[in-house]
């Protein structure tokens, strides 16, 4: 398994002398991956801090759900109780501090991949791809926005389980992307038709992308890349916002189409 | 030889044409007569100078000017910056604020249904309104049934974030009465006619939602004025 995992402030925060608010945690455990991708809030107290626990929390209460070896069937309902218990966590930090949830306003994606099979989730404008093993592009889980485009959800927000978006399970899939918002107009584009938001992935982008780690193979350089990539001023120029993209190819090995 | 950034697109595969609609309910009523009006016109073609010089803000906001008074007059619809031809407006009759708020809200909400039914992003929409006096098409009592229905439009329009409503009185406005119908907006009491003022912090509000992301913090500059607390 090749896992690649980067981020990069966007322009938009630069100016502003702003940090990037995204925190993307993972685990490799055998053949096992946890991941979290969580993006605070600019317009909270403390969104880096909601972020960076949210993720974390999510990689570690998955990581011990795992251990004790549940049926993949189970799977989309387990997420949901992750979900749940990292929400208690970032709570319990918020008592702890004397704040209020509200204020470590943060999305959240997470899943794994375990026993063959891929199961992720989300709340707020991150989202996932997947490459199928028939080489399809997938959606694990719709997209959430509000009927403002700039308003989403947050996991600590009141009422949060209603944006709660449960992918299906997908088993032995070739690859995995998981990004925040800022990767628009990068990896996909987003349509409104009938009232509803249409996710139109780059196709062209994520089998070149793909293709390019497969033939490159040193994971070490193509980390370095991958940073280089999310901060060149092309990337900048096609979204200002932060970027947080980790890429997994669960068999490497494999060459060919994707 | 390639690089990864070199995979980048060139150019943007789906762009967005994001809209922001505004409604400015302006009252030329005849108190206004005078110095007021000229500053309020020459206000709002401050607005639109403003507007247009901002690249974003050029494009995506939607702006229609209603004018209440001796009735309703549609200035200028819904339309981009720089499709608008303003003319100055004269100031007399009455002031048929209950109307015009209806009238404001309405459109917003029609506005809104075009654009999801053309698939055209939004953001929340904005109702402005500036007064230097009182509705005299409805009064602040349970009984009056335009000002129900507008205090609830407003109200409404808040709590479900429909749109974002502003209320500026100038010199002479009956601030009791413009803080109990919107109550739940934002309400301002200017000194004198600071229209310049106030239409230049309206072009950078406006410029500064259309540079937002999700989530970002919104940091609007105080509006020039007062603000009103309501004691309801």
């Amino acid at each position: 398994m090749l896992v690649l995992a980067e981020k990069a402030a966007g322009e938009s925060h630069i100016q502003r002398g702003l940090p990037c608010q995204d925190h993307l945690t993972y685990k490799v455990s055998g053949k096992a991956l946890i991941f979290a991708l969580a993006d605070g809030a600019g317009s909270a107290k403390e969104p880096s801090l909601g972020a960076s626990i949210a993720s974390r929390a999510f990689v570690g209460i998955g990581e011990s759900l795992l251990n004790e070896d549940p049926d993949k069937d189970s799977f989309p309902k387990l997420i949901r109780r992750v979900f749940q218990k990292t929400r208690k966590v970032i709570s319990r930090v918020a008592d702890k501090k004397g704040m209020f949830l509200t204020d470590m306003h943060t999305t959240l994606v997470g899943g794994w991949y375990h026993k063959e099979c891929l199961v992720c989730s989300g709340v707020g404008d991150s989202l996932a791809l997947v490459v199928a093993r028939n080489g399809e592009i997938l959606l694990p889980f719709p997209p959430a926005k509000g009927e403002y485009i700039n308003e989403t959800a947050f996991i600590t927000m009141e009422g949060w389980e209603r944006f709660l978006r449960v992918g299906k399970l997908i088993y032995r899939p070739k690859a995995l992307l998981v990004f925040s918002d800022g990767l628009m107009n990068i990896v996909y584009g987003m349509k409104l038709q009938g009232g509803r938001w249409e996710v139109l992935p780059d196709e062209g982008f994520i089998r070149d992308l793909i293709q390019y780690l497969r033939d490159k193979k040193d994971p070490l350089a193509l980390q370095m890349e991958l940073k280089e990539m999310l901060s060149s001023p092309r990337a900048q120029r096609l979204n200002d916002d932060d970027k947080s993209l980790m890429v997994v190819l669960f068999d490497e090995r494999e060459a060919g189409n994707t | 030889m390639t690089e990864m950034k070199d995979l980048l697109p060139e150019e943007i595969k789906y762009p967005q044409e994001i809209k922001c609609p505004v409604v400015l309910l302006i009252d030329t009523s005849g108190s206004m007569y005078g110095e007021p009006i000229r500053l309020l016109n020459d206000g709002v073609e401050l607005l639109l100078k403003e507007l247009r010089s901002d690249d974003k803000a050029k494009r995506r906001v939607e702006l229609s000017i209603i004018a209440f008074g001796g009735g309703i007059k549609v200035v200028h619809p819904l339309a981009t910056v720089d499709d608008i031809q303003f003319s100055p407006c004269s100031a007399g009759g009455d002031t048929p604020m209950g109307k015009a708020v209806m009238l404001g809200l309405e459109l917003l909400e029609e506005t809104k249904k075009r654009y999801r039914e053309e698939g055209i992003p939004y953001y929340r929409p904005w109702l402005v309104l500036i007064t230097d006096g009182y509705p005299t098409d409805m009064r602040p009592q349970p009984g009056d049934p335009l000002w129900q229905e507008a205090a609830s439009r407003i109200q409404d329009a808040e709590d479900r974030r429909k749109a974002l409503c502003w209320a500026f009185g100038v010199e002479g406005a009956e601030m009791d009465t413009l803080g109990r119908l919107f109550q739940k907006g934002r309400v301002y009491r200017l000194e004198g006619f600071p229209f310049k003022e106030l239409f230049m912090w309206l072009s950078n509000s406006i410029g500064l939602v259309m540079n937002s992301n999700p989530g970002d913090k919104l940091e609007l500059d105080k509006p020039p004025g007062s603000p009103l607390t309501v004691e309801v």
